[in-house]
């Protein structure tokens, strides 16, 4: 089934629909959840709550852009609606212990995707929700300022903080690794 | 830090993520769609509070705001109520009265609470001729009401007294020129009094009968005057050429006077109370409601819905929907119910409502042993016409189905917040109501399976009612009080006294809230239909 079918079955409450449409992009969203939660349950939880939300408002979907990206929206959503603004609070903590590491890329590219996702879990909420959307997910310091609440500038610090932060990681994990 | 090898990271990071796939749990379809089940109900049920509380407060703001009292409206209505009365008592007599320079008279007259009984249909009149008019005379008439009031009541007493002296009505004309005296003075006085309030085109026509006080006229030839007050019912047509003077109007006035008076001036002792209330005429005092006690007892019957969030026990609310079944319901209790005028119906009280059900549990490998013991006598072969006692054991074994009953019983104590529509008619009345229960108490003592498929007992009170797989719930499993249910019904009172009804009122109840807690995972919610049977009685 392609997207206009299974949207037109969706729209039916057509349940088989309704089941491809979830075996066709649940596992990814859950990607996006989990590098959002800060537990895998908790990113059950999103992934359902957003999902949910899908069903229910997929006769909203405008064919402006693709079905992926209307769901991705929804499920990142839903994943910042998890976190409170405290998040960006309390995350001065320990960044004093982070000096700057010229990490090269290569370093990172011979991770695979679940210790990338490794790493991202160890990041404190704030840096990784900002590292999230905006060097995964793409969106500018305005946009995620306005979808967090917090100022721009904000926003840009936690992303440097997020990058120092997951390149002493990875540092760590390659002096353990020889 | 160099701006390109960040984003030769960030683009790393997109490339091995954004298309990564992560696996789901297996029940994670199932879990998903009891959810979603969930807040479907939910969402249903959100709906009709909303529109409940939405129909309260409507309701509440339309009689707080928009039909409160109004001392102009009530003046005319009154009088329409009284005049219409006194029509229907005798024509006669308001044939005469419908005189426009006696209006004014009328109106005073009309404001006096022995006329209370009349004033009961208040409200119901729906005459709406010469509405403008009456409503300035309306609005005159309370504005010059306190300032004449002495006056006039000390005029309609004497009129009383002098009239109970005669101990004869108007026809036989005894006492006509005192009564001619009293009549002429106080209406002249009062008509100077009123006309100057009037405004010119109104007051025109009271003088221009002032005027020609001893002209015929009839009342069909007023429309649209002052004198139209009370001219709502076409007359007789041999009422039309009566005429009306000075002396026939203090005689009519009188004979209007007896009449409206005759329920507390029929005795000596009703004298007392006459003289009370001319003294301190209060203002109108007008029933706009009446006050019903209710006693009610419904016998329901409950359909209880248990559902889960969790997949990992719907096998177990299978077993339990297998194993249980509703048994009986009903409630019972007293509400206080206020009739008004429009319609609307409110209603509180106090219930208490049971729910009982069965649970059946079927041992099928029961192995009961039953022993008895023999007793023999056994005569002595050593020692002839001797007995000996043997005494003997005997044990049977059973293996079968072992069934034991359990009544299981939710016991709850509600406070009605009801909003209804009653529609009267002669001899009875239906109406429709809606409303919620508060739950101000409740308690459950019930047996049923636990997840191990052993009969437990659970309650508000014990910790044994653990039903969770998870082992999640560390204390009660019901709660202690189970928030509002929603109500409706159709009631049909039917009068059996002046003020008893009885009452018929198909009723359908549903609980928002589940009984058990959350931590159980389980919500046992129950939806009731039911009658109910009652006894209605009319308070005032």
């Amino acid at each position: 089934m392609n997207d206009q079918q299974l949207i037109e079955g969706c729209l039916r409450k057509d349940k088989r629909s309704e089941k491809a449409l979830f075996n066709k992009y649940s596992q990814r969203m859950y990607t996006i959840c989990r590098r959002y939660a800060r537990h895998d349950a908790e990113a059950e939880d999103i992934l359902q709550d957003a999902l949910i939300k899908v069903y229910d408002n997929i006769k909203n979907f405008r064919a402006e852009g693709s079905l992926e990206a209307w769901i991705r929206r929804i499920v990142v959503n839903t994943a910042l609606k998890m976190v409170s603004k405290s998040s960006f609070q309390k995350e001065q903590l320990g960044m004093e212990n982070y000096q700057e590491a010229a990490t090269e890329p290569r370093a990172f590219r011979n991770l695979s995707a679940e210790e990338l996702m490794g790493l991202i879990a160890r990041l404190p909420d704030g840096y990784r929700i900002v590292f999230n959307l905006a060097a995964i997910e793409g969106y500018t310091h305005k946009e995620i300022g306005a979808m967090l609440g917090i100022q721009e500038s904000t926003s840009r610090s936690q992303l440097t903080k997020a990058r120092k932060m997951l390149q002493s990681l990875v540092l760590k994990q390659e002096k353990i690794t020889l | 830090m160099n701006p390109k090898r960040n984003q030769e990271i960030d683009r790393l990071f997109q490339e091995k993520l954004g298309s990564h796939d992560s696996a789901l749990p297996n029940d994670f379809w199932d879990r998903m769609q009891v959810e979603r089940a969930s807040r479907s109900k939910q969402i249903s049920r959100n709906r009709m509070i909303w529109l409940l509380l939405f129909l309260f407060v409507s309701t509440a703001g339309y009689r707080l705001f928009y039909n409160k009292k109004d001392p102009n409206r009530q003046a005319v209505v009154l009088q329409n109520t009284i005049l219409q009365t006194q029509e229907q008592s005798n024509p006669t007599r308001i044939a005469a009265l419908d005189l426009p320079n006696h209006s004014e008279l009328k109106n005073k007259l009309s404001n006096n609470n022995m006329l209370l009984n009349s004033a009961e249909n208040i409200g119901t009149t729906s005459e709406d001729k010469n509405k403008h008019t009456e409503e300035a005379l309306g609005a005159l008439f309370v504005q010059k009401k306190q300032a004449h009031d002495k006056s006039i009541h000390k005029t309609l007493k004497d009129r009383v007294i002098l009239q109970e002296k005669t101990d004869h009505h108007i026809k036989t004309n005894i006492t006509a020129s005192s009564s001619k005296h009293l009549s002429s003075r106080s209406i002249a006085g009062e008509r100077a009094s009123i006309s100057n309030e009037i405004p010119a085109s109104l007051s025109e026509q009271v003088n221009n009968k002032n005027a020609h006080n001893n002209v015929q006229t009839t009342p069909s030839s007023h429309k649209g005057k002052v004198g139209d007050l009370a001219n709502r019912q076409p007359r007789p047509a041999s009422l039309l050429k009566e005429t009306a003077t000075e002396t026939d109007l203090s005689q009519h006035t009188l004979s209007f006077l007896k009449t409206s008076y005759k329920p507390l001036a029929s005795s000596k002792k009703t004298d007392e109370k006459l003289d009370v209330s001319i003294h301190n005429c209060p203002d109108f005092i007008i029933k706009r409601y009446k006050t019903y006690l209710e006693f009610v007892f419904a016998p329901e019957f409950a359909v209880r819905n248990l559902s889960t969030n969790q997949a990992a026990l719907n096998e177990y609310i299978g077993i339990r929907n297998q194993t249980e079944r509703s048994n009986y319901a009903f409630h019972t209790g007293g509400r206080i119910a206020i009739a008004y005028k429009s319609g609307i119906v409110l209603k509180t009280g106090m219930l208490y409502s049971q729910i009982s059900e069965h649970f059946q549990h079927r041992n099928n490998e029961t192995i009961t042993e039953k022993r008895y013991e023999l007793i023999e006598e056994i005569p002595s072969q050593d020692d002839p016409g001797r007995m000996y006692q043997v005494w003997d054991t005997v044990t049977y074994v059973y293996k079968g189905q072992r069934v034991r009953n359990y009544f299981n019983r939710h016991h709850s104590i509600d406070v009605p917040l009801m909003i209804g529509y009653e529609k009267r008619f002669h001899g009875f009345s239906v109406a429709v109501n809606a409303g919620v229960n508060l739950n101000l108490w409740f308690a459950s003592k019930s047996t049923f399976f636990s997840p191990e498929m052993e009969p437990l007992n659970y309650s508000t009170d014990n910790i044994s009612g653990q039903v969770n797989l998870d082992n999640l719930a560390k204390g009660k499993t019901f709660k202690s009080t189970v928030g509002i249910n929603l109500f409706t019904s159709f009631a049909c009172n039917y009068r059996i006294s002046s003020r008893s009804y009885l009452i018929f009122e198909p009723s359908f109840r549903m609980h928002l809230n589940s009984f058990t807690l959350p931590e159980t995972g389980i919500d046992q919610s129950y939806i009731i239909p039911g009658v109910i049977f009652g006894l209605r009685y009319e308070l005032n």
